[in-house]
């Protein structure tokens, strides 16, 4: 979590992603900010999240990022 | 049978009485019956093209589906490395069958809007090497709203594919969430997961919901016939005149006139079929939200045709940006420009295709492509140069929150989404730089009240204007007017709808000068 949360930080440090939980339904992310943060993912955790996997629910909030990284490694 | 004609209104009231007359669990066949009579009433025959599209819609995503059930039931007594490789070979599978019914469809929809383009290429092999081609071109009809159902089931088909949807087993609902009426003609481009459970469901009759679909689809009319068929007549005037005698700020004007028209038109129609749908209860996607407002290219795009944007961002945008090969060129681009520069090929390079993608839309003559470069180079711009702009804001002492600094954000804005305009109204990409220059002439402004529409006509422009302005600022500050006027006394809410009618019926652009059977978008 906090390796995700650095990456969080350095992408948009005016968020609080500690407690936003509508990260995508309330537009606080915006496409360019997702595809930056899917490449920085990727790379960190050596996953391969591709354009299918960017559902909202995958992306509202960091716990939800933090599964979405678990459930693509156990894969 | 246009959206604003006597015809269409008596058809809707028929279609709402038959729905809510029918047995809910049959609600939906009289949706998809008033679509195909609406269909067949407009286009005719041309109803084929229609039913092709959804034929192969429908087959294809079963095929899909079938392919990667087959793969998971395989996958079962796999290890892990196997079931990887059996995943990906179903992947690919199911890939070519996809890029096949695409080629089908977008290729037929290519087809229809580069015709002249290829009859001319073709025409000029054949003067070369002797011989004559026919002229298909004079062939070539355009089945309503080609554009606008060809992406929603192809955006259907990719949802398949991806897992979002399941592959629907009955071509008939297939058929009406292809062919739904409302939405036929210039959208909102729908999603299967949004709206098809709406389409099937029966719903109960709910007045309020009725009400402020009426409502909904009063205000698209009053938009279309008292604003945007009003200022077509100026816009025509100088624009089909020119070169002469206009020129220098006249120009501006008439820019400014089209600005409002296409805005009123384009909306104007999407409420009417939104208000459509909400009278039996479907609710389609929102289509426009204040776009003049928008302090951002960027963000202006995702405020107008919203449908279509969110459509080229799913299945464009992300695909691409995301896609092993730009994964390699931003790797690439980190080490030799820097992490951040490197961090932004993928979404500039996708940007800019989306874009091309954008203007190739619009139609096939050049003037398109540019427009949507233009609008592409502003975004792109604004994604490179926003840390420097920071900094400058920073050193200048300017708030960024500042009221002031936000109204000059959307004039800003505004200005550049306007002076893009030229490019559509132009003739050709040619005409259209030539206007773009010499709009800054000095010139007279010649008198506008000669320009097609008369004193008491533009006070009236004037006064619709000034009224869409002030709903669309109450409701950039949140407030639902349809809410706010269900609250209050029956005597205040009767003499909204009242004044509502009457000013449509007896101010709206009618008479041989105005053309109220189309609207803009229904030629893309």
């Amino acid at each position: 979590m906090e390796q995700l949360m650095e990456i969080l930080q350095d992408l948009r440090p005016d968020v609080d992603f500690s407690t936003e939980k509508h990260l995508i339904d309330d537009g606080i992310l915006d496409s360019f900010d997702i595809v930056t943060l899917v490449g920085d993912l990727n790379d960190a955790f050596d996953v391969d999240i591709s354009a299918e996997d960017l559902e909202p629910e995958n992306f509202n909030s960091a716990q939800a990022m933090l599964a979405l990284i678990q459930r693509m490694q156990e894969e | 049978m246009s959206f604003v004609s006597l015809s269409f209104f008596v058809f809707l009231a028929v279609c709402f009485l038959c729905y809510f007359a029918m047995p809910k669990k049959w609600r939906w066949t009289v949706l998809l019956a008033a679509s195909m009579v609406f269909y067949w009433l407009v286009s005719g025959a041309l109803i084929a093209f229609l039913l092709l599209t959804a034929a192969t819609t429908y087959g294809t995503a079963l095929w899909v589906e079938k392919i990667q059930n087959r793969g998971a039931e395989a996958f079962k007594d796999l290890d892990k490395a196997q079931r990887k490789q059996a995943k990906n070979a179903a992947t690919k599978k199911c890939r070519w069958v996809l890029l096949g019914v695409m080629a089908l469809n977008f290729g037929f929809l290519a087809f229809l809007k580069y015709n002249g383009a290829l009859y001319s290429a073709l025409a000029a092999l054949g003067g070369l090497w002797g011989f004559t081609v026919w002229d298909f071109t004079r062939s070539i009809v355009f089945p309503l709203g080609v554009s606008f159902y060809t992406f929603q089931s192809m955006g259907y088909l990719f949802d398949v594919y991806r897992g979002k949807a399941k592959a629907e087993k009955n071509p008939l609902k297939l058929l009406l969430f292809v062919s739904f009426f409302p939405q036929i003609v210039q959208g909102p481009i729908g999603r299967w997961g949004d709206l098809a459970p709406q389409l099937f469901e029966g719903h109960s009759f709910d007045y309020r919901q009725a009400k402020f679909g009426a409502q909904l689809i009063a205000w698209g009319a009053f938009k279309k016939l008292v604003i945007a068929d009003r200022a077509a007549v100026l816009v025509n005037t100088v624009f089909k005149g020119y070169p002469d005698p206009y020129h220098g700020p006249v120009l501006w004007v008439a820019v400014l006139f089209y600005t409002v028209q296409i805005y009123t038109d384009f909306s104007g129609g999407i409420d009417i079929a939104r208000g459509a749908a909400q009278m039996v209860g479907v609710t389609l996607a929102e289509n426009f939200r204040r776009p003049y407002f928008a302090p951002t290219i960027a963000e202006f795009w995702r405020r107008w045709h919203m449908t279509l944007g969110a459509w080229c961002r799913d299945y464009i945008f992300y695909p691409l940006s995301l896609s092993k090969p730009f994964n390699k060129l931003s790797k690439r681009g980190r080490k030799w420009f820097g992490n951040r520069a490197g961090k932004l090929i993928p979404v500039i390079l996708s940007q800019f295709i989306v874009f091309l993608i954008i203007g190739m839309w619009h139609g096939s003559q050049f003037k398109y492509i540019a427009f949507g470069m233009y609008h592409g180079a502003f975004i792109i711009g604004g994604i490179l140069l926003e840390e420097p702009l920071f900094r400058l804001t920073e050193r200048l002492h300017i708030r960024r929150d500042a009221r002031w600094f936000k109204v000059f954000q959307i004039l800003r804005t505004f200005f550049i989404v306007v002076y893009g305009r030229f490019f559509s109204q132009a003739g050709s990409f040619r005409q259209a730089l030539t206007m773009m220059v010499s709009c800054f002439t000095p010139a007279a402004l010649p008198n506008l009240l000669g320009l097609g529409i008369g004193g008491r006509e533009m006070l009236l422009l004037g006064l619709a204007v000034l009224a869409l302005f002030g709903v669309s600022l109450a409701q950039e500050r949140g407030i639902c007017l349809r809410e706010w006027l269900a609250d209050r006394p029956a005597p205040v809410r009767w003499a909204v709808y009242v004044i509502g009618i009457f000013s449509i019926l007896i101010f709206g652009a009618y008479g041989k000068q105005y053309d109220a059977t189309a609207f803009i978008y229904m030629g893309f």
